[in-house]
């Protein structure tokens, strides 16, 4: 059958097409191809490796960068907190101050109110001293000059 | 652009009915068996278009080997074209030629046997791969015929193959550890004999299966699309509306079929060749 026919001229022709195919894909044009390929494949794996590297270093910076932030974030919240109870105690230290200089005023008010009253209680006394003297020498016609009746009638004048 | 496709894709089915027609307007009064293998069977001259005289070969050389030549110097173009780009990021021919060798280097070559003894057989299968696919492919352009639907070149391929695996099994493993490498461990001599016996008998018919079946698939597949265009005249001009579509369907799987049957028996070869080579138990 044609079918079937054996040609061993064809397989021949078969086997140095190919032999022929195949040395010089493998003597001339695959090398450089497959050298080409390599190198690229190289190359990429080295840029990977290189951006893997620089992922992982990223990712190093970006956990530094978390802690370091916690680290100051907690470091703020010490220094304020520490700054807020010297505040109460700078503040309980100046109120505390501050009132006891108000105490203090008010004494050294109260004293001088005292001392100004008694001053002018003695002003008062000796006006009041010398209107009575005064008084008595013009009803009475006699004159109540002397030092004596004045300290008198300031004795008198004390004890209202 | 829609409208376009359409257009074209009526236009293509007329000039296939067309080529149909004139193809086979002798079959009627011809045998239809004989006009379907003439299409497909070797020859001396090539039937360039319906109509036309057909073309003799020069040298008295037939059709297949001339599609295996041509077959060849396609390969060789495709290549030499290639080399002319050496850039970082191929593109065009440069892109194909790549795509194919990293097919058979990542898919057939490097999963079988590894990367330090593949990259010794690598030009090897780049180049069996090559040629079936391009001697495949070359058979479904009309008026050209596949050469790998002829035994006698599936054949040719096989004994390279069963050839390449005696020698190098013999190289890599010695006569003796060769056909030691086929008997079981721990099996009794009566068994194991027998076993060898199988295993050497399996190294001739794997070979045969190879060729047959690279042979029956590219020569069905011709058959088949050449069936349906001659049903139109088996039956009726009309009967085309049905054949044409199955025709053309029939076309795109032989694409897929080519591409596939390469791979195949490239796959096959490696694997009959690291097996016939690899020490029991490796």
């Amino acid at each position: 059958m044609e079918l079937f026919a054996i040609e061993p001229g064809l397989a021949i022709w078969t086997w140095l097409s190919f032999g022929l195919l195949f040395f010089i894909l493998w003597k001339f044009l695959l090398p450089s191809l497959l050298k080409s390929i390599r190198d690229r494949e190289k190359t990429i794996a080295g840029a990977v490796d290189n951006a893997r590297e620089i992922q992982e270093r990223l990712d190093e910076i970006k956990k530094e960068e978390a802690e370091i932030l916690v680290k100051a974030r907690t470091q703020a919240d010490k220094v304020l907190s520490d700054t807020r109870k010297e505040a109460e105690v700078l503040k309980s230290r100046l109120l505390a101050k501050a009132e006891e200089e108000a105490e203090a005023i008010v004494s050294r008010a109260k004293i001088k109110a005292v001392e100004e009253r008694e001053v002018l209680l003695q002003a008062l006394q000796e006006e009041l001293a010398d209107f009575v003297c005064d008084a008595s020498e013009k009803v009475t016609g006699v004159s109540f000059t002397s030092e004596k009746d004045r300290k008198m009638v300031k004795e008198m004048a004390q004890t209202l | 652009m829609k409208g376009l496709k359409r257009r074209a894709s009526v236009i293509f089915s007329f000039l296939l009915f067309l080529g149909g027609t004139s193809l086979f307007a002798e079959s009627s009064e011809v045998d239809i068996s004989g006009t379907l293998f003439h299409h497909i069977l070797n020859g001396r001259s090539l039937d360039l278009f319906p109509g036309v005289p057909a073309v003799k070969l020069p040298f008295g050389i037939s059709v297949h080997q001339f599609m295996l030549v041509l077959s060849v110097l396609l390969i060789l173009l495709l290549f030499l074209v290639a080399a002319r780009n050496k850039t970082m990021k191929p593109k065009g021919v440069r892109s194909v030629a790549e795509s194919l060798v990293l097919f058979v280097r990542d898919d057939i070559v490097y999963p079988v046997m590894g990367e330090k003894r593949g990259e010794k057989w690598l030009p090897f299968f780049i180049s069996m791969f090559l040629f079936l696919l391009t001697v495949n492919l070359i058979g479904l352009i009309p008026a050209f015929k596949t050469a790998t639907g002829n035994i006698n070149v599936t054949t040719a391929m096989a004994v390279v193959v069963f050839v390449l695996t005696f020698a190098v099994g013999f190289k890599e493993l010695g006569v003796a550890g060769f056909f030691k490498n086929m008997y079981p461990e721990g099996v009794a001599p009566p068994i194991g004999i027998f076993v060898v016996l199988l295993e050497f008998i399996g190294l001739f018919t794997k070979s045969i299966v190879l060729s047959l079946r690279l042979f029956a698939n590219m020569f069905a597949g011709h058959l088949a699309i050449l069936s349906f265009l001659v049903l139109i005249f088996v039956i009726s001009p009309f009967f085309s509306l049905v054949s044409l579509p199955f025709a053309v369907f029939t076309y795109v799987l032989e694409v897929l079929v080519a591409l596939l049957q390469a791979f195949v028996f490239t796959l096959l070869s490696c694997i009959f060749i690291t097996m016939a080579s690899t020490p029991e138990g490796e």
